[in-house]
């Protein structure tokens, strides 16, 4: 628009093509003005050229049978007297010959006739002259006389050039004004475009905002719909890559940290046996094979993906998605020797969800609780109906984490030698959380030490949302409990409880707590900070198994060794 | 699939590609039957009518035989209590609350040794093979 592509300027293409017809019409405009100022200047001078040959016609007399012209010598140069122009004037009877006047020219140019009238234009002297020649009969002898009279074209040239004049200057102001008005409309909508240009310039891959269609014109509006789909495309691919890479990041830190800290422990401490120092290189063996099944994964499961399918929405009965979801997994449960259960009290909920993106959340929740819990624990299956989709808490851990995604990203890590799960590894659960505006949580309560670990992240929501939240849809639950751990009073109610109670915060913690006997409130905020490392990465959960937590998680309280439950939950609105 | 169909394909295609799966399908629907079928020790006689164990045949009602049939088909998955309780409906059968209950817990004893049926608490049943 401006300088550098000045030969491209729509604003420039648009004056030029403005400009020219304007012009055009000028001149024409002009011409015809000319033409005009001519003729009227012609036609008045002309009559005044009538006027006096009639009036010198009038003054012939008929004397001794002959038309005869008596004036006297001083009228007839007070006829022929100008100021400015030369009159001559002529006389002439068909029979009489020249009874007046001098010698004119009889023929010239232009000539036009009006009834016994006859105009044109000759040269005497080498002055232009107008002519007019009047011929009438002269009563009552019937005589035809005819009287020419001329004079120079001075004085209506004058009055032409006035005329042209007084057209001219007001047409050249008008076209000046139009122009005006023409250019400023032309740079007022062009600058639309230059504000358009400069939003798009102003964009960053990290603000990808659509363009404001506001005052802008109906033929743009087309260019801007299509830029704004192209930028939501390319705002979903650079948040599909930057989720990516922060859940890449995620998962490659865990067991990374676990390795620095196995190296840390390797050093300080003295293998005290042979068993001792087989367990430790177990223990570095499974690290080093979860960073290498997440760099696989990533591998197999481009960024591009993640953002290509748009969830497909069914009215789904989540009971029997479950419910099949989980029956697949019975085999492999019974092969961990982990009692895996469906509860029967489960209620048919029909949502309004994508069916693959659920049932890669559950598959991924109990690939987790298969992988993670030990032998005779006993995982349930349940579907519920709570009152509530929200409520928010925030582990130190997940600050630095995408918000929607740090729990899952938790759960999901140690998924990656099971090929089917490790296909839900990265998106199932952001976006099976994002799709349904659900809620996942993993929650975490160690029973026998009567204290409570919780891990809850999901949207975070005012009160007044969180008040509507809690008179909205039913929500679908997956929990596991371990079977050996002596029921606990208050978890079975935690759910609900936790759904309906209470809307931001720590407060799952502190419910959690308080139902499951927490001595103090400090006691779950220290078994959340426990959490926030033990369940980084799961690396804690093998640890647990062989009893070392303390050496893989230095910060970890007496509460996470003990027995612990897991409970997962998994959400979804219903409609 | 799950309406019954044997594959799908998804729009564009190619036509070979669409060629090579029909001539799978095709293969597999050629393909002779299955041996009897077998779980553990337990083995279903080619005309299906009765099951033998390690002590030979085991005597079982239709009903019985329908349902582990069943079980049998589907050995190392779970088959739920609504699909036993389709089963026993097919042949008109007076279905109580606690009819697939019963019926498992017959067929549990008649081939005890041989197969293992096991409940799988809140989905139903499966039937494992029980090494010797």
């Amino acid at each position: 628009v401006n300088g550098t592509h000045a030969s491209a300027s729509l604003r420039r293409k648009l004056i030029v093509q403005l400009a020219l017809p304007l012009l055009g019409l000028f001149i024409v405009d002009g011409a015809l003005s000319f033409w005009a100022a001519r003729r009227y200047a012609d036609r008045v001078y002309d009559r005044w050229l009538v006027d006096s040959a009639q009036t010198l016609a009038q003054q012939v007399r008929l004397t001794g049978g002959l038309a005869a012209f008596n004036i006297p010598r001083v009228a007839q140069e007070m006829f022929e007297y100008d100021a400015e122009d030369r009159v001559m004037f002529r006389v002439e009877g068909a029979q009489s010959g020249v009874i007046g006047g001098r010698d004119v020219p009889r023929r010239g140019q232009h000539e036009e006739r009006m009834r016994n009238v006859r105009f044109y234009d000759a040269d005497v002297e080498g002055a232009a002259m107008r002519f007019i020649e009047l011929s009438t009969p002269l009563p009552p002898v019937g005589e035809e006389v005819t009287v020419t009279v001329g004079e120079t074209t001075r004085k209506r040239d004058r009055l032409a050039e006035e005329i042209l004049l007084y057209v001219w200057v007001p047409q050249i102001l008008l076209l000046a004004l139009a122009g005006g008005v023409a250019y400023r409309a032309i740079v007022v909508q062009t600058d639309k475009l230059h504000a358009l240009s400069v939003s798009l310039r102003d964009m960053s891959a990290r603000k990808l905002v659509p363009v404001a269609g506001q005052n802008m014109p109906a033929e743009m509006m087309p260019l801007i719909e299509a830029l704004n789909a192209l930028i939501a495309k390319l705002d979903a691919a650079a948040l599909a890559h930057r989720t990516f890479i922060a859940n890449a990041a995620h998962q490659l830190r865990t067991p990374l940290t676990a390795l620095q800290l196995q190296g840390r422990a390797g050093a300080a401490l003295r293998p005290r046996s042979m068993r001792c120092a087989m367990r430790s290189a177990g223990c570095r063996r499974s690290c080093t094979a979860r960073t290498g099944s997440p760099t696989s994964s990533f591998s197999c499961r481009g960024p591009s993906r993640s953002a290509s399918r748009a969830p497909s929405r069914h009215r789904t009965d989540l009971f029997e998605l479950a419910f099949e979801t989980a029956r697949a997994w019975v085999p492999a449960a019974m092969a961990a020797s982990i009692d895996l259960g469906f509860d029967e009290g489960s209620a048919h909920a029909v949502v309004d969800v994508d069916e693959a993106l659920v049932a890669e959340a559950i598959n991924n929740l109990l690939d987790n609780a298969l992988k993670y819990c030990p032998p005779r624990t006993r995982v349930t299956v349940s579907v519920r109906l709570t009152r509530s989709r929200r409520s928010s808490s925030r582990t130190p851990a997940a600050a630095s984490r995408p918000p929607s995604a740090a729990a899952w990203c938790s759960g999901s890590i140690a998924a990656t030698t099971r090929p089917a799960a490790r296909a839900s590894v990265l998106r199932s659960p952001t976006r099976s959380r994002s799709a349904h505006q659900g809620a996942f949580a993993i929650t975490d309560a160690p029973a026998a030490a009567r204290a409570s670990r919780f891990v809850s992240q999901s949207l975070r929501c005012s009160l007044l949302q969180f008040i509507a939240a809690v008179r909205a849809a039913p929500l679908a639950c997956v929990c596991g409990r371990r079977a050996d751990a002596p029921r606990h009073r208050g978890v079975d109610r935690l759910i609900p409880r936790r759904v309906g109670t209470s809307s931001t915060g720590w407060w799952p913690a502190t419910s959690a707590a308080a139902l499951c006997g927490a001595r103090s409130r400090s006691c779950s905020a220290m078994a959340l900070r426990s959490t926030s490392c033990a369940w980084a990465g799961g690396s804690s959960c093998s640890a647990r198994r062989s009893g070392s937590v303390s050496s893989f998680a230095p910060r970890c309280t007496r509460a996470c060794r003990s027995r612990h439950r897991a409970i997962f939950i998994a959400s979804a609105r219903a409609t | 699939l799950r309406a019954g169909a044997d594959d799908y394909i998804v729009k564009p295609f190619d036509i070979s590609e669409l060629d090579a799966r029909i001539q799978a399908v095709l293969r597999r629907s050629d393909r002779p039957a299955e041996q009897s079928l077998a779980v553990g020790a337990l083995r279903l006689t080619p005309d299906e009518t009765r099951i033998l164990g390690r002590e030979g045949t085991i005597a079982l009602t239709p009903r019985e035989l329908h349902v582990l049939l069943r079980l049998m088909k589907n050995a190392g998955r779970v088959v739920t209590k609504a699909q036993l309780t389709e089963t026993l409906a097919e042949r008109n059968e007076d279905i109580g609350d606690n009819t697939v209950e019963v019926y498992v817990h017959r067929i549990r004893q008649k081939i005890h040794g041989n197969a293992e049926i096991v409940t799988v608490r809140g989905f139903g049943y499966l039937l494992k093979a029980v090494e010797p």
